[in-house]
């Protein structure tokens, strides 16, 4: 049956948010001047909040590495202009979760996130560029949302 | 593309041995011959002088003729680790002079020899009799079975002093069947990174030129600069001329690159920017690091006209199905700063876009576009605090308008030229791009922290506060001052929001796997957006609501709109997740207007909100689900449904298949017209990629864009080729839509290219790594 | 015939800055650098990249990541 996952848990072990707060996220490693460094930053600090619900967290008991690749596509082309009217942006994720005191891997996943945007009419090119940069972070966050949602059922399930 | 291929094995470390000029024997039996002077060991005998080492089964040694004669699997490992396999082995005493018969040599970097006799004479040439040269790994199954491809020469001389491989009478076989006959052929022997020559030519053929074949002439300048010479001989338009230069310094890289062309036939271009007598670009791209964090780049492309990459198939055209995916649309020249810190990210660039689709003059030139961004790394008030700032200050110099009635379409009221009375005005026509200067800067401030209370409900209170100051300068052109006055506007909007956001997950734990469910919920009390509408948009053009951004507090894509009024955005969002691996994700939810102005109920000069399922009190539903079974699938599916009739106005599918053999792509898109944003017709379109291997490293990829409202595949490219570590040969055909030129409708241009490509090194010295693991 | 490969570090790099190690890079690069039916260059004409940098200070340092001095 369904019970809390964030309930205070009766038999004094530490709650759900304690052992997220225990989770360390270091730097994704990216080239510096690639668009993927700044996804890498807004998926880490997306994640730092959706586990620790603040700044900073505890003493690291895991280690959560993770590494990214992202794509793009144009899905629809204008057939007056031949441009392209809706695009597509995708990240696919991995992450590796590590015990510190073992340094062993306790639980490997993947995860992906598919987001869109329009360039309407005769297709403005800044209006393109900074539209890509709102569909990386919608699918940074989204990253960050399934990653979070799958740490807490691991450290609820234990599996 | 699902191929794998096996990745390099380690080579083992040549171990140190002593060589102190004496000559270590060690046998299961030695017997010394007297009378003959000679001496021989037998059984697996083992050699040791001057750092090199000889097994074998039976090794003579005359001490008269002072010539070492060995006998059966013979494998000798010299000092720098090459190996040779023999099965006679005729050394001189100091292993410098002799010759061996059936020889195989195994160099450090996987390129093997195999010669009937070879001769090492005076320490520097080896002399290989009907030899032949590799860089294919032997095929595990059977190492006799000929290499993919190799070259076989009456003589082979490797002169180790020069670091080149000479062969005379050579033959070029490819599966042990000879194509090519070369008198006199030389290439650089493994060792050689870079070396000066010829490389592989390329045959390359399209509409605009007809048959060209590259035959590119590479200059090893110096280990830290190179050029590159390849002349394109076309049927059509005479001699593509293209030079690279590249130099590398001690903390980044800089190339650039010119291209030149006296086209023969212009008229075979008539009515198209590329029917003129020259034709040329000049590309160039740096980047350099300031330390570990910060880095500065340019890239500049200048252009004698806007088809030029395109017809020529350069630049981005060269990578066919990279630039068939994801359409270039145009040449960006910029100069950049980034910095990347663990939890900041700091970026000033200048971008000019010279448009591959003509219209230069509606393309803004954006000088500069700032972000900078920081979380700081310690909790204020317990929660977290940060802040993020754009500044951008662009120009452009002629307005653009978009027709959004089909009476506009037809009877193009909106272009620049009309003189009907209704032309360019906002009942007909959008101001998509408006002319003159656009500055605006913008700062926002953000707090939040989650309460996680005893019954497991996450409680998170979010305050921020934004500002922007804007100045617009518009300049008086026809129809622009029906949407905004000329001249100059200063606006300073300031947005502060508070809100809460309540989330309160369950899990439901099972044998095989666990199910959460979490109901979202997120309340925003803000005043009304000032300015609504009665400034220009740059930035936030794109209004896409879905799944994504259901539960961002401001859904525009851009700062030039701020999202305004109260507002709550409720949903549920379910995640399955199989033990056995796997997941399946659910969402849906939906946006309510409690208060106040509904900013994308505004009309402003590009209709950003309207349409958008944002644009009424209760918007429209949105949906979003995602399997992945296991790595080998994935499937997502996004939907906005209206809130009233439920049918769908937006919904994109998508699936992925990799299999070992095989693997396919597919994007499905359907789009319900939008008219008040210039979408006139319901759009609906596929794109799919797929590869499959025919054969081991035989592999057919292809991808296909099918636009289902006009019901025909309009696009697509094919290539099919051998790919493996050592060699690639490819053929590729592309169609695809090339961009209208004033009035003429986009065309479809053919392209076909064939391309040979002989790894003879490991790239994995040096800075990059070789990385030749699978790839899904 | 001749041979085209990714550029070394000028010979007056002293042998302490040849340390770094390979700037990590992004999905482009890797792209680039595996062979395939369509990019027969085994990553021979990758576009010029910075290096990893060495740690050294920069004006704008203190933009980046603030100490956590409170």
């Amino acid at each position: 049956c369904f019970q809390p996952m964030y309930a205070e848990r009766t038999d004094g072990t530490p709650g759900l948010r304690e052992k997220l707060m225990g989770v360390d996220l270091p730097p994704i490693a990216k080239a510096n001047a690639s668009r993927e460094a700044r996804i890498g930053v807004e998926v880490r600090n997306a994640l730092a909040f959706k586990l620790y619900g603040t700044a900073t967290g505890m003493s690291p008991t895991h280690r959560l590495e993770i590494r990214f690749t992202t794509n793009k596509s144009s899905l629809i082309v204008d057939p007056n202009t031949g441009l392209p009217s809706s695009e597509n942006y995708g990240i696919d994720a991995q992450y590796n979760l590590i015990e510190v005191v073992t340094n062993k891997s306790v639980m490997t996943g993947t995860t992906f996130s598919r987001v869109s945007y329009d360039m309407p009419g005769s297709y403005q090119r800044f209006a393109r560029n900074r539209a890509l940069r709102d569909a990386e972070d919608r699918a940074a966050n989204e990253i960050a949302e399934n990653i979070t949602t799958r740490l807490a059922s691991f450290f609820t399930a234990g599996t | 593309q699902g191929f794998t291929y096996n990745p390099l094995p380690p080579r083992p470390k040549p171990q140190k041995v002593p060589n102190d000029n004496q000559m270590l024997v060690q046998a299961t039996e030695v017997d010394y011959d007297y009378n003959n002077s000679r001496v021989s060991a037998v059984g697996n005998v083992q050699l040791f002088y001057n750092g090199t080492s000889v097994e074998a089964d039976k090794v003579i040694y005359d001490q008269k003729t002072k010539r070492l004669h060995a006998e059966g699997n013979i494998r000798m490992t010299d000092a720098d680790g090459k190996i040779t396999y023999a099965e006679i082995l005729d050394l001189s005493d100091d292993y410098r002079d002799g010759f061996v018969d059936s020889l195989r040599v195994d160099t450090a970097d996987q390129t093997r020899m195999a010669a009937s006799r070879s001769d090492r004479s005076n320490g520097n040439y080896t002399v290989f009799e009907n030899g032949v040269y590799t860089a294919c790994a032997p095929c595990k199954d059977d190492p006799k079975k000929p290499p993919l491809w190799q070259v076989k020469g009456a003589r082979i001389i490797h002169d180790q002093q020069e670091k080149m491989l000479y062969f005379e009478t050579a033959q070029l076989e490819f599966f042990g069947v000879p194509i090519a006959y070369m008198p006199y052929f030389s290439t650089p022997d493994p060792t050689v990174k870079r070396k000066t020559g010829f490389l592989m030519p390329g045959f390359t053929s399209n509409t605009p030129f007809g048959y060209g074949v590259e035959v590119p002439f590479y200059w090893a300048i110096a280990p830290d600069m190179d050029m590159t010479f390849n002349p394109r001989i076309t049927s059509r338009q005479g001699v593509l001329f293209q030079a690279e230069y590249r130099q590398r310094l001690m903390d980044g890289a800089y190339q650039v690159r010119v291209y030149g062309i006296d086209q023969l036939d212009p008229g075979a271009l008539a009515g198209q920017p590329g029917d003129r007598q020259f034709r040329g670009a000049v590309d160039t791209k740096g980047q350099f690091a300031l330390n570990d964090k910060w880095v500065w780049g340019w890239d500049g492309v200048v252009m004698s006209d806007y088809y030029f990459f395109s017809d020529y198939r350069l630049a981005q055209y060269r990578d066919p199905l990279g630039s068939f995916l994801y359409l270039p649309t145009d040449a960006l020249s910029q100069l950049y700063l980034t910095g990347v810190g663990n939890r900041s990210f700091f970026d000033a660039r200048t971008m000019y876009w010279l448009s591959y689709s003509g219209n230069q003059s509606q393309v803004p030139i954006v000088y500069p576009v700032i972000d900078y961004s920081n979380v700081l790394n310690y909790p204020v008030f317990g929660g977290e605090f940060s802040y993020k700032t754009n500044f951008v200050n662009l120009s452009r110099d002629a307005a653009v308008f978009d027709p959004i009635t089909t009476i506009a379409n037809t009877n193009s009221l909106c272009t620049t030229a009309s003189a009907d009375p209704l032309a360019r005005t906002p009942s007909q026509c959008l101001l998509r791009g408006v002319p003159g200067t656009y500055t605006r800067l913008t700062a926002e401030a953000q707090w939040r922290k989650s309460f996680t209370d005893p019954l497991g409900q996450i409680w998170t209170p979010f305050a921020s506060l934004r500002a922007d100051a804007i100045n617009a300068s518009i300049s008086n052109q026809p129809g622009v001052s029906n949407y905004f006055p000329a001249g100059d506007t200063q606006a300073f909007r300031l947005m502060p929001t508070v809100g809460l956001e309540y989330r309160y997950p369950f899990i439901n734990v099972q044998p095989w796997g666990s199910t959460t469910i979490e109901p979202i919920a997120q309340i925003i009390i803000r005043p009304n957006e000032t300015y609504a509408g009665k400034l220009p948009n740059e930035d936030a053009q794109s209004m896409v609501f879905d799944a994504s951004n259901l539960f961002s507090v401001d859904k525009f894509s851009g700062y030039d709109r701020v999202e305004g009024g109260g507002r709550a955005n409720v949903g549920v969002q379910s995640t399955t997740q199989f033990d056995k691996g796997g997941a399946v994700k659910v969402l849906f939810g939906q946006s309510y207007q409690l208060f106040g102005l509904n900013s994308y109920a505004v009309q402003d000069s590009i209709n950003t909100g309207l349409d958008s399922g944002l644009d009424k009190p209760r918007s429209d539903y949105v949906a979003s689900a995602s399997y992945s079974p296991n790595s080998t699938y994935t499937f997502s599916v996004r939907s906005r449904m209206d809130e009233q009739t439920w049918n769908v106005q937006r919904f994109e599918a998508e699936g992925r298949a990799n299999f070992n053999r095989w693997s396919v792509s597919l994007m499905y898109g359907n789009y319900a017209p939008q008219t008040e944003l210039g979408y006139l017709t319901r759009r609906e379109g596929i794109l799919t990629s797929g590869s499959l291997k025919v054969a081991t490293n035989w592999v057919v990829t292809g991808s296909a864009r099918w636009d289902l409202e006009a019901n025909k595949i309009n696009q697509y490219v094919l290539g099919a080729g051998y790919v493996d570590d050592c060699f690639v040969l490819a053929a590729n055909y592309v169609t695809s839509y090339s961009y209208s030129a004033g009035t003429t409708p986009p065309v479809l241009s053919h392209a076909f290219m064939f391309q040979i490509g002989l790894r003879t090194l490991a790239t994995s010295s040096g800075s990059s790594t070789s990385g030749l693991t699978g790839m899904q | 015939c001749g041979r085209k490969g990714p550029l070394d570090l000028p010979p007056t790099a002293s042998s302490a800055s040849t340390a770094n190690v390979a700037a990590p890079t992004d999905t482009e690069t890797e792209a680039q650098r595996t062979p395939s039916v369509f990019n027969p260059t085994y990553g021979a004409d990758a576009a010029p990249a910075a290096t990893k940098g060495k740690k050294k200070p920069f004006i704008l340092d203190p933009l980046l990541d603030e100490r956590p001095s409170r």
